[in-house]
């Protein structure tokens, strides 16, 4: 999926302050947060090769939060499955990771002028992308799903049964193109961030969400005002990947080969364990 | 140099965004800005003339609603109107929810700012005036109309020019409430864009979009205004 958290919008100036601001106690409790999660991380076989980084020493990845379950904030730390891959991927470079909040929009403007290495915010791979931007390999396939309000389980079951209503997606994601290519006769609604979004099927103002499952399970699961009613297994996968700068083969290779091992081992299926519960398997 | 070019001014980017960038982003933005400068202006009027009743049963009520929303912000309004009303009152359904929760709110915002422009505008005309209609035997209401109004109105295209403009770059503030097929306006076009492409040129040329219609907007006015103020 993509998205473009034009979000809270409020958040997103919350953050551009912050960003502006440099030093403010916000950001520093951040950074210090993901010190002490740093100085617990092992130096992987890569430490001897020192791999050039915009901050020499760190990881540092760009990441739009929130959105949930794979970036978001929680006792002035970053958490999810973006962060702690990152933070797992650091780790076996032996670098400290560092994280940079930027509106998805600007995203990859910063990750252009510098500010991070990475970009690591749930960012789908695609080809239109992979002529400006370099992709790491792949580390999350995606299912879409819908989304309805408790108590719509049953009758809104699957596509067919929406004709007529209103679907919600988010802009410019494949779950906005699978609902426009599939939802027959139903109209869809586009919003800009996830919270939005349910906001909206909330209000009543879209009938069910159509976007990742993941994003969609860790809604039922926290908020308890929607149920998860149908997962769309068929049809082509997507697949999140770290974005990067073109022409940086050094840092791709390291992250690939960082990525392959975090995957290939405990520590991956541990991260989806802890964000996704039992879903996990389902993802 | 180059990764600028690439990045801010990159033509391939650029040229995919037509003709949608007019047909439909340009387009609702206008209509937006429209219909809700026009609730506004009919707010605002109705607001202004509160403001300077003689029974304080209007002038408080209107003062209390310009204070609270010219006093909140806009997107706080906007999602005030197009979420928080219906999910305290189910029942409500808006007609055409493509247009109506989001100019509304518009039209709220602008009204409580053009309220406070046209009550100075007509503060702006000489007592004289009112008291010389009135002493021809004109009614209150008449007199406004006929002799007050149309005198504040001059003085008040300045300022109601810069509303207009406020209006016009606040309805990027809608794509809040989310878009129907063929419903973005400019922001939330060339956003999505940017978010497609992994690229910042659509924001340039978003930029640019407003710019031609907001800068002859405001020269045509400046126009009008030397005209008037020659004429008098």
């Amino acid at each position: 999926m993509t998205r473009s958290p034009f979000a809270v919008r409020t958040l997103a100036v919350v953050a551009g302050l912050a960003l502006a601001a440099g030093a403010c106690s916000s950001d520093n409790n951040k950074l210090k947060a993901d010190q002490a999660a740093s100085s617990t991380a092992p130096s992987g076989p890569a430490a001897g090769k020192a791999l050039k980084t915009v901050s020499p020493g760190k990881l540092t990845a760009c990441t739009d939060v929130p959105y949930a379950p794979f970036e978001f904030e929680q006792n002035g730390e970053f958490d999810g499955i973006d962060v702690e891959l990152v933070r797992a991927v650091a780790g076996r470079l032996a670098l400290a990771p560092a994280f940079v909040d930027v509106d998805f929009d600007g995203i990859f403007s910063a990750l252009n002028a510098g500010k991070c290495d990475i970009v690591a915010s749930s960012v789908t791979i695609t080809a239109e992308r992979q002529k400006t931007l370099d992709f790491s390999v792949g580390y999350f396939q995606i299912n879409q799903s819908l989304l309805v309000r408790k108590g719509d389980e049953t009758r809104y079951n699957d596509l067919p049964a929406l004709a007529g209503k209103t679907i919600g997606v988010q802009s410019g994601t494949t779950g906005a193109d699978y609902a426009k290519a599939n939802a027959k006769g139903a109209s869809v609604k586009e919003f800009t961030g996830a919270d939005d979004l349910f906001t909206a099927l909330k209000a009543g103002q879209v009938d069910a969400a159509l976007q990742d499952l993941p994003v969609n399970a860790y809604r039922a699961k926290t908020a308890g005002d929607s149920v998860v009613a149908k997962v769309f297994t068929e049809g082509a996968k997507e697949e999140y990947g770290f974005a990067m700068r073109k022409g940086q083969a050094d840092l791709k290779a390291a992250i690939d080969d960082a990525l392959s091992r975090v995957k290939s081992d405990d520590t991956y299926p541990t991260i989806l364990r802890r964000f996704l519960g039992d879903t996990a398997g389902q993802i | 140099m180059n990764r600028l070019r690439e990045e801010f001014f990159n033509f391939g980017v650029i040229a995919r965004l037509f003709p949608a960038l007019v047909t439909e982003a340009m387009k609702n933005t206008v209509v937006f800005t429209l219909l809700g400068f026009s609730g506004g202006m009919m707010l605002g009027l109705v607001l202004a003339l509160g403001r300077i009743s003689r029974s304080r049963w209007l002038r408080w009520p209107a003062a209390f609603v310009v204070d609270t929303f010219r006093g909140l912000p806009a997107l706080l309004v906007i999602v005030f109107i197009g979420f928080g009303l219906p999910i305290a009152f189910p029942w409500l359904h808006y007609p055409f929810p493509k247009y109506t929760p989001g100019c509304v709110a518009l039209a709220i915002v602008a009204g409580a700012y053009i309220a406070e422009t046209v009550r100075a505008g007509i503060e702006g005309v000489p007592r004289g005036q009112m008291e010389a209609a009135r002493s021809l035997g004109m009614k209150y209401r008449t007199a406004m109309r006929r002799v007050v109004l149309p005198q504040a109105f001059r003085l008040v295209i300045p300022p109601l020019t810069n509303e207009l403009a406020l209006l016009f770059k606040d309805t990027s503030l809608l794509a809040v409430l989310g878009t129907e097929a063929g419903g973005k306006e400019i922001l939330k076009y060339v956003r999505d864009a940017v978010n497609h492409s992994g690229n910042t040129s659509p924001l340039v040329a978003g930029g640019l979009a407003y710019l031609v219609i907001t800068v002859p907007l405001l020269r045509v006015v400046a126009y009008l205004e030397a005209r008037t103020r020659a004429s008098r």
